[in-house]
């Protein structure tokens, strides 16, 4: 952009320089701009435009598998859609709905949040408000960034072996959400350091100036600045957990009602991807529509917490800045 | 006062990470170990084809070929297409457009994988054995192919690795698009006023700034490719045998997992080689994470972008 | 080589917009060969946009709209025929704040003629030490080419972007306060080499330092709020200055 702005100008000048010409419409801008586009002249010109149309044709190949899926779930299970899928149990032959699925999904991410949340947020305000920058701060980072990039089965397998074996609490509620919790730290610790990192650091250094503790500014000042950053972070790995099915598998059980209880075979869980999991296994023809409908009720309900996440950053940066 | 004790409650949580690393690796190594200690296995088991346990043969390097072979497929198409957009956002996108654009592609990242192996496995799947196989075989000019060859029910390498490279797309496109949006607007200046065009621009100057940033996210597309395990688990084909055309079905090392744990729990040697897998998952994993930090200082260095 | 024209660059009737607003107003100039013209005026109010107008570098600014002829050589460079990268080689730009590629210095002067067709390595590199040693820049550099250029220091970097200007030998220079984000001793040294190089270029140099103007520069122009004030040898106008508002930016009272 250039760097002149005539300060005072502005009003005065409009008048006394010539008319500017009419404008233009959007329409007829568009086609001027695509015949001007489109008049090369020399061999450069002619690789630039065809560079030009090569990247936005990969774009659009990189955007349609979204609608292809979307539009396939849609027609499919959108039928399967009813109030019945989400307010029944399957019964032993399953052909009920899916509500053991959906209240399991929200104890799974509850317990796993409840977990997860506190011990990420407060490892990230440790990290980015008291340790110096030096070996700790790094290694710390280093671990979160290790812990991120590891395969959602290893921690299925690790969780089966260590939660469900060793530490003989059995298949159900608590180890799927430990597991759970376990994937969620690395993101959500990420993302509230980010979060933090993003407040000014002269909103601290005005509280300090007042007279306020560091525990004081952390809590009152940087946190709240912070806070619709973490929630966000918070939000996007919620929504990411909510679709796992790979750590699941040998560590929460599946049930065709609500757990019962906290520990023990009371406390096995179903959960939605799991569902969808069985139900495409399954030879039943009718459950591979379920399998549709519940994809798409999954689906639906993941991007609505995404959809949620990005609104609340986006509202975010335009306080901030 | 208030602040020793703050700083010492928070000093915990902040070490649960690693940890927690430090538990996984210890746990899975105490669980690979028997297999790797034992006459009918040992270390070698990493480059034993054969895999069969209920005559004692644990070979996995047949998954490892596997997840090799559908990773490198993935990378293969993703890279090429994310990066060719993540340009196409960054330096010829009108705004308004890009914004729509963007939201269509963080919400393509936060799709869960067992929804796109259901997609895969009841779109893609039939398409490749009803549409793609029979015209890629009779087509004159793709028939000769050696990759392109065999009998297929879909479930195949080319299945794991498009859905693979669908899932790698998104975060390989909003990394890469933010490492190009970071890149000083200076710079496309004092090209455009030598007389360079807008994709001479875009190609020679934005791209090569921010390789650092776009290198690291293909290694860690690397990682979690290897790591993916749903939905290359429903349409793979998960036999024992080596692939060898595109249309051969593959066992990569997340499916025997996942399969086999279950049962195989109570046998010692059997649990004992699959964690043996696991481990290998969690070394290649931490590697790539490794690797990509690493050539992030290596790219900033020779940038001289300190 | 060219033909007798006296003035490379001459404009006639220049008025620009960014949307409604009005940033230059009816500009006509001649630029003088093988000198050095200051545009001077208090900051902001033009002066950078007019020289983007020059190298057409404002086109990729949505709303930028322009009325008038430039010419170079005698052919508008806005008309039907004009091939702007073309123009672009013949016209070379350095920016206020200096901008190398973060790549290595021997890099960053070839990239211009690379673009333009040279491949041969042998004249690739003949270039680079040409141009950096026209920058005077080659003895600090020239054991070290293929450093990073960011590694450089401030006036070294802006030594290196002039070297990169110069690498597709371009007749006319536009440089926007090449100096002003340096440190003195620099300035004095891209300040001494721009003397030196005008033997050899058409250099149009923006600033809003009166006293540099007056330093380096053959012709001056004012530039006030847009408009041309007053457009002659430098000489004359720091001696006698024929409009007030030259008189007043000149003494110091605006700017």
């Amino acid at each position: 952009m250039s760097s002149d702005s005539c300060a005072t100008s502005g009003a005065a000048n409009e008048t006394a320089s010539s008319a500017p010409e009419p404008e233009i419409g959007p329409t007829r801008r568009s086609l001027l701009w695509l015949k001007s586009q489109l008049l090369v002249k020399t061999r450069r010109e002619a690789k630039d435009l065809l560079l030009k149309i090569l990247f936005a044709i990969t774009t659009l190949i990189v955007i349609l598998p979204f609608f292809l899926i979307v539009i396939q779930l849609a027609v499919t299970g959108l039928s399967g859609l009813t109030l019945d899928l989400f307010t029944t149990f399957p019964g032993a032959s399953l052909t009920g709905g899916i509500r053991n699925a959906i209240v399991g999904t929200i104890l799974l991410v509850l317990v796993a949040g409840g977990v997860g949340i506190p011990l990420s947020v407060l490892g990230a305000v440790y990290i980015s408000e008291y340790s110096p920058p030096g070996r700790i701060r790094s290694t710390v980072e280093f671990a979160s960034d290790v812990l991120a990039g590891i395969p959602s089965i290893v921690f299925g397998a690790f969780g089966f072996a260590f939660i469900v074996v060793f530490l003989n609490v059995g298949m159900g509620l608590v180890s799927g959400g430990l597991t759970l919790a376990f994937m969620m730290m690395p993101t959500v610790l990420r993302t509230t350091q980010e979060a933090l990192r993003q407040v000014p650091v002269s909103l601290r250094e005005a509280s300090f100036a007042l007279g306020a503790t560091k525990w004081t500014t952390t809590w009152r000042v940087t946190i709240r600045a912070a806070f619709p950053g973490i929630v966000t972070g918070v939000l996007l790995a919620i929504g990411r957990v909510m679709g796992e099915t790979a750590p699941l598998i040998f560590t929460s059980g599946n049930s065709l009602t609500t757990p019962t209880s906290i520990l023990g075979p009371a406390s096995w869980v179903a959960s939605l991807p799991f569902t969808i999991w069985a139900y495409v296994s399954d030879p039943r023809p009718y459950l591979q529509v379920k399998a549709q409908s519940t994809a798409l009720a999954l689906l639906v309900m993941v991007l609505a917490v995404d959809v949620v996440a990005n609104y609340i950053s986006r509202k975010v940066t335009r306080r901030l800045v | 006062m208030q602040d020793a004790v703050g700083k010492f409650v928070l000093l915990v949580p902040a070490f649960a990470g690693s940890a927690l690393i430090i538990l996984i690796l210890t746990f899975l190594w105490y669980e690979a170990t028997p297999i790797f200690l034992a006459p009918q296995g040992g270390p070698s088991i990493v480059i034993q084809p054969i895999w069969d346990p209920n005559r004692d043969l644990y070979g996995i390097a047949l998954f490892i070929l596997g997840s090799f072979i559908c990773t490198f497929l993935a990378i293969a198409m993703a890279v090429p297409l994310g990066i060719g957009a993540a340009v196409f956002l960054s330096e010829f996108c009108p705004p308004r457009i890009r914004t729509s654009l963007r939201m269509i592609v963080e919400m393509m990242a936060a799709i869960p994988s067992i929804v796109y192996g259901l997609w895969a496995y009841i779109v893609m799947v039939p398409w490749i054995k009803n549409s793609f196989a029979p015209a890629v075989q009779s087509n004159p000019l793709t028939a000769w192919m050696p990759w392109f060859q065999g009998s297929t029910n879909g479930l195949s390498v080319l299945a794991g690795g498009t859905i693979l490279a669908i899932m790698l797309l998104p975060t390989v496109v909003a990394v890469s698009d933010d490492a190009l949006r970071s890149v000083p607007s200076s710079y496309r200046e004092a090209s455009l006023a030598l007389g360079a065009t807008k994709t001479e621009t875009a190609v020679k100057i934005v791209v090569s700034a921010a390789i650092p940033g776009i290198g690291a996210a293909i290694v860690l597309s690397l990682g979690r490719a290897v790591g993916e395990t749903m939905a290359v688990l429903m349409v793979t084909g998960n036999s024992l045998q080596i692939p060898f055309t595109l249309l051969d079905p593959a066992y990569v090392m997340t499916s025997i997992i996942t399969n086999q744990l279950g049962y195989a729990f109570v046998f010692p040697l059997w649990r004992s080689a699959l964690f043996a897998v696991a481990f290998v998952l969690l070394m290649m994993s931490v590697s790539f994470t490794v690797i990509a930090k690493w050539f992030v200082k290596w790219g900033m260095k020779t940038r001289g972008l300190v | 080589m060219m033909t007798a024209r006296t003035h490379q660059i001459e404009v006639y009737d220049l008025s620009t917009w960014f949307g409604p607003k009005a940033v230059l107003k009816n500009i006509t100039c001649h630029f003088s060969d093988n000198a050095v013209t200051a545009i001077m005026g208090p900051s902001g109010c033009g002066k950078s946009t007019f020289l983007r107008t020059i190298n057409r570098l404002n086109d990729m600014i949505g709303n930028f709209r322009m009325k008038g002829r430039i010419l170079l050589e005698g052919e508008d460079i806005y008309g039907p025929q004009a091939n702007v990268y073309e123009l672009r080689r013949k016209i070379g730009m350095v920016f206020q704040r200096p901008n190398p590629f973060p790549m290595s210095i021997r890099d960053n002067v070839k990239y211009g003629p690379r673009l333009h067709g040279v491949k041969d390595d042998n004249e690739l590199d003949a270039i680079v030490e040409k141009s950096l040693k026209r920058a005077a820049l080659w003895d600090e550099v020239k054991d070290g080419l293929d450093e990073p250029a960011p590694n450089l220091s401030g006036g070294q970097q802006q030594r290196l972007c002039i070297a990169r200007a110069l690498s597709v030998d371009p007749p006319v220079l536009l440089m926007d306060e090449p100096v002003s984000s340096l440190d003195p001793i620099s300035a004095q040294k891209i300040e001494n080499l721009i003397v030196e190089l005008k033997k050899d270029y058409t250099i149009i140099m923006v600033t809003h330092n009166v006293q540099q103007a007056f330093r380096v520069s053959d012709q001056a122009a004012f530039l006030y709020l847009g408009e041309l004030i007053e457009f002659d040898k430098t000489r004359r106008i720091a001696e006698a200055p024929a409009d007030e508002r030259t008189e007043a930016f000149i003494t110091g009272r605006i700017g």
